[in-house]
This record gives structure tokens, C-alpha cells and sequence, in this order.
């Protein structure tokens, strides 16, 4: 049979609600099973999806084991790591690996449970360009200092768990609702009970990130200027320039995926790739063409060479780059690395 | 619902590509409800309807990147609800068949079978006939009728004559016939009515 049977609305819509006929089911299942009309039955349902009723309130399924299982598959998911797949195939070589030792001031010798007077020393812990450093805190709270980043606090903690930090850290911190845990920067504080989160506050940027991974934050700027409170998965960004901040929905993993040796895009443009890329390595990238800071990229670097990292990100758009030659200060050190990236003609 | 950090759609979709499992856990927030009685209405099963709520959203994040901001986000969704509502309809209408089929017969004796709005009422009582026929009848009867079977086959299977077959189907039928009767159906599909 070539003929299309026309579809009544009408008899759909009954069926839907439930009242209808053995006739009509029948019809309705024709109507399904015809390929010839699946146009026309996409049309009729999507008529009655249009319509369909989106106020559920007081009478919602609960729904929550399907999210569960869907949280799972999701967690399942691995990244599509474009690039690393192509190096296995062309540079099988072992890449360096860049971790240099890490730079540890071990503070556990100074919190021993020392009676009073308690001794109190300033600590401070230095990440040096290129590494990433893992800490340990007196309260045991634990975290990782990442490249030319530096953190100072009091080893008795005395009043409140007061961190400084320059430059990006991640913290797990230890709950104590009697100590708050703050991290202060150049502009905001970061109050915490005891939460898994991420701050960067790079001195030479416009832009401090605060990124929360679990548990429940309070960010405040100086003098009272804004409070935020921040959910899971939620970036603040707080612009020292227009003194404004903004919350944005993140996948906050992605965030401190330095600390485990990773350096993760996703469909981010190039500007964001090489600042990250850059404080990563402590080079410096300069564009000819603004162009092409738009350019958006998705890769997942793990302990790459400078060299292989820029040339990966050169192949798939039309750049081209070139390491400039390294000046010397008029300190005598060298001057960091700058590359520059033009548009391939 | 609504709070200071409430998002545009626009915005959650943006985030969604991005990868933002936050983005996803609210537009699921937005529109799993909907879809799922949307499901149940066509495919009158909860589990059924769980599992579309759960394939639609699976296949709305392994495709995240190919959301676009220019269709709408409800068309989109529906799109890919309609395919596997479309699925699993035709599966159910599969295994159906051969109570449609049984109760297409009966209505050749009273036509009211086929157009007593209540055809859910009528499958259920179909099924409760057919369980209480003597246990060997409704094998013979299962076998034929459900699973399709050959008499000769049937026969052979349970060792017994074809006719023998034919004769307990012929019975069971006439059983079938008789309780779908017009005096007796409607009383009770009146009977069915007052349980709910």
C-alpha cells in the first residue's frame, strides 16, 4: 500500500489522554509504523509537544535516579584527547616530562603540638616557573601550588586559617567551622569552611578566577565592595579593571586539571590557550593578528615539550609561529621566551 | 524558581557546548518533566518513559557540540524524543499484535470491542480471561496466539493430536467470545471504571 493515510489529530490526541478505541489504536499504530508518513506524524506530535503542559507543580515524577544514572555515563566519558592521539601515532617518543622536583617546604615538623607559648612562624611556600608544588597545611588541609605561584600563612593559625596567595593554587581544604579558612589576593577573599575549590590571582593579570569544585564558598571583595556565594561548578571572575565580577557555569575539573600534569581546552579561543599555555611554560606569546585569537581549540596536553605544544596548536589553523631569540636583562638573567604567532598566508 | 543566578536558556545551551555539566543538570531540571509525561502519553509505561527521559538527555550531552543557537532548543529535544518514542511505540505495537489480533475477532461477533473508548480496559480484561483458562488450555492457547505457532508444531511439542490442538483453541476462542459478549462487557468496563 503506497497510499499515505491522512493522521487525525484528533484520534492522536485521544489516544495520548488515553481514551481511545481498539480502532483507533489501531490506526495509531499504522500510523507509527508507516515509513512513508513519518514526516507527517513528526508534524502532529510535534504539534502536541508544543502544547504539551510544562507546569508539573505538586504532581513531579521524581526523577532523580535517572539523573544519577545519567551523572555516571557522563563520568564514564573520557575527553576526546585529539591531539595526544596523534602524537601517539607520529612521535611515539617519550615526550620530557616537565614536572620538575617539587619544591616542598615540609611544615609538619613545625606542628608538633608544641604546649604555650606557641611558636608562630610566617611560611611561605614558592612554586618556581615550570613546576607545579604540592602543599600540606598545619590543619590538614592539602593542595597544589601551580607554576610561579607563592603562598604565605602563620603556622599556628592562630585566629582564622589565613592563607596569602599570589598566583594559582588549588585547596582541599579540612572542615573547621570554628576556623575559617581564607584565602586572601591582591583583590577579593576567598571564605571557605572546608571545600574543594580553585583560586587564580596572577599579579600581571586583569582577571582574578575563583573556581569551585565541591562544597560552599563565600567570595569577598575588599572594603565591602560585593559578596558571592558560589555553587559547585561555578566560576567567578572578578575583573580588577571594571571592579566587577561574574558567575559563570563551568565543569569546575577542568579548572584544576594542572595539578594532576594536564592541560585541558575546551572550545576555548587561542588567547585564553596560549595565557594558560604560557604561565604553564613562562613564555610569552605575541599575536600579529588579533584575528586569531578567536580561533577555538579543544586539546589535552599532558607533559609536552613548549616546542611540540605550539606546533600542535599551529596545525590545525592557518598560524605559523617563530621562537624569538632570548634577551638578557640588564640583571644578567635571561629574559622570558617570547613566541610569536602570525596568520599563515 | 528563579534566582539572582539564573541563566537564559541561550546561555545554558552555550554552556552545554562547552561542556558544562551544570548547564546540564538545569536544562534537565527545565524540561525532564515534561518530557517524561510527553513519553507516558504515548507510550502509557513509566519505565518506558524513564528510559527516553534518560536516552534523549545521554544523547543531548554526547552531542553537545552540535547544538546550535539559531533551531530552538524544545525542537531540537523533541526531534530526538520523537525518534525513540517512535522506537519503542512500534516494539510495544509488536508485541501487541497478537492481542489486537485476538480482540479484532471478537469484535466481528459485537463491534462494540472495537470502539468502546477504553481499549487499555479491554486488554487488561483480555489478559485475565486468558489467565484463567485451564492451565493446558492457555499453554495450547499461548502457544498458538502469542508465540505464533503451527498446530502440527504445537502438537508435537506436548506430544498430543493436532486436532486435540484445534479443539482447545476453538474452545478457548468460544470462552473468549462469550465473556466479550454484549451483555457482559460493559458491565464489566463499568466495573473497571469504579476501581479507579
Amino acid at each position: 500500500m503506497d497510499m499515505k493515510e491522512p493522521i487525525d489529530y484528533k484520534i492522536l490526541h485521544k489516544f495520548a489522554l488515553g481514551k481511545y478505541s481498539l480502532k483507533d489504536f489501531k490506526l495509531v499504530s499504522r500510523w507509527f509504523e508507516d515509513k512513508n508518513n513519518e514526516e507527517d506524524l513528526k508534524i502532529a506530535i510535534q504539534q502536541h509537544w508544543f502544547e504539551f503542559a510544562d507546569d508539573f507543580s505538586g504532581n513531579e515524577k521524581d526523577l532523580t535516579s535517572v539523573m544519577n544514572q545519567l551523572k555516571q555515563k557522563i563520568a564514564k566519558e573520557r575527553p576526546v584527547v585529539q591531539f595526544r592521539k596523534r602524537i601517539q601515532k607520529f612521535y611515539s617518543r617519550a615526550a620530557a616530562i616537565l614536572l620538575l622536583p617539587l619544591l616542598l617546604y615540609s611544615v609538619y615538623s613545625t606542628f608538633q603540638k608544641v604546649k604555650s607559648p606557641e611558636i608562630s612562624a610566617l611560611v611561605e611556600i614558592v612554586s618556581p616557573h615550570g613546576a607545579r608544588t604540592h602543599f600540606h597545611l598545619p590543619d590538614g588541609s592539602q593542595g597544589w601550588l601551580n607554576s610561579g605561584s607563592r603562598l604565605k600563612y602563620e603556622t599556628t593559625f592562630p585566629e582564622n586559617r589565613n592563607i596569602q596567595l599570589i598566583g594559582e593554587a588549588w585547596f582541599d581544604v579540612t572542615r573547621n567551622d570554628k576556623k575559617p579558612f581564607v584565602v586572601s589576593t591582591a583583590n577579593l577573599d576567598v571564605l571557605v569552611l572546608g571545600t574543594k575549590f580553585n583560586v587564580a590571582a596572577f599579579p600581571d593579570e586583569k582577571a582574578t578566577e575563583v573556581v569551585l569544585q565541591e562544597g560552599k564558598v563565600k567570595v569577598n571583595g575588599y572594603n565591602g565592595t560585593f559578596t558571592v556565594d558560589m555553587k559547585p561548578d561555578e566560576k567567578f571572575t572578578y575583573n580588577k579593571d571594571l571592579q566587577s565580577g561574574t558567575i559563570q557555569a563551568v565543569n569546575a575539573d577542568q579548572f584544576s586539571s594542572w595539578k594532576d600534569g594536564l592541560l585541558v581546552f575546551r572550545n576555548e579561543p587561542l588567547s585564553e590557550v596560549l595565557k594558560r599555555i604560557g604561565r604553564w611554560y613562562n613564555v610569552e606569546f605575541v599575536l600579529t593578528d588579533p584575528e586569531i585569537a578567536k580561533f577555538r581549540y579543544r586539546a589535552t596536553f599532558q607533559e609536552e615539550q613548549i616546542e611540540e605544544v605550539i606546533r600542535l596548536i599551529s596545525l590545525t589553523a592557518p598560524i605559523k609561529y617563530s621562537f624569538n631569540k632570548r634577551e638578557v636583562g640588564d640583571d644578567g638573567v635571561f629574559k622570558k621566551r617570547i613566541i610569536t604567532i602570525q596568520r599563515k598566508i | 524558581m528563579k534566582n539572582e543566578q539564573s541563566y537564559t536558556e541561550q546561555e545554558l545551551i552555550s554552556l552545554l557546548r562547552s561542556g558544562s555539566q551544570y548547564a546540564f543538570e538545569r536544562l534537565f531540571e527545565n524540561y525532564s518533566q515534561k518530557l517524561y509525561r510527553f513519553s507516558l502519553s504515548y507510550l502509557k509505561s513509566e519505565t518506558e518513559a524513564e528510559e527516553i527521559v534518560q536516552d534523549v538527555f545521554l544523547k543531548l550531552w554526547e552531542n553537545r557540540d552540535k547544538l546550535r543557537n539559531e533551531t530552538s532548543f524544545q525542537s531540537y529535544l523533541f526531534t530526538i524524543a520523537f525518534n525513540d518514542i517512535r522506537k519503542h511505540f512500534n516494539k510495544k505495537a509488536r508485541d501487541e499484535r497478537y492481542r489486537t489480533e485476538i480482540l479484532d475477532f471478537l469484535s466481528d461477533e459485537n463491534p462494540s470491542v472495537e470502539t468502546i473508548p477504553d481499549f487499555e480496559t479491554l486488554v487488561i480484561k483480555l489478559e485475565s480471561l486468558i489467565d484463567q483458562m485451564p492451565d493446558r488450555r492457555k499453554e495450547i492457547f499461548r502457544k498458538r496466539k502469542k508465540e505464533g505457532k503451527a498446530v502440527r508444531d504445537i502438537a508435537g511439542e506436548m506430544e498430543i493430536s493436532q486436532k486435540t490442538v484445534e479443539n482447545q483453541i476453538t474452545e478457548a476462542m468460544n470462552y473468549l467470545k462469550k465473556e466479550f459478549g454484549k451483555d457482559r462487557i460493559s458491565g464489566l468496563l463499568f466495573f473497571y471504571v469504579f476501581m479507579d
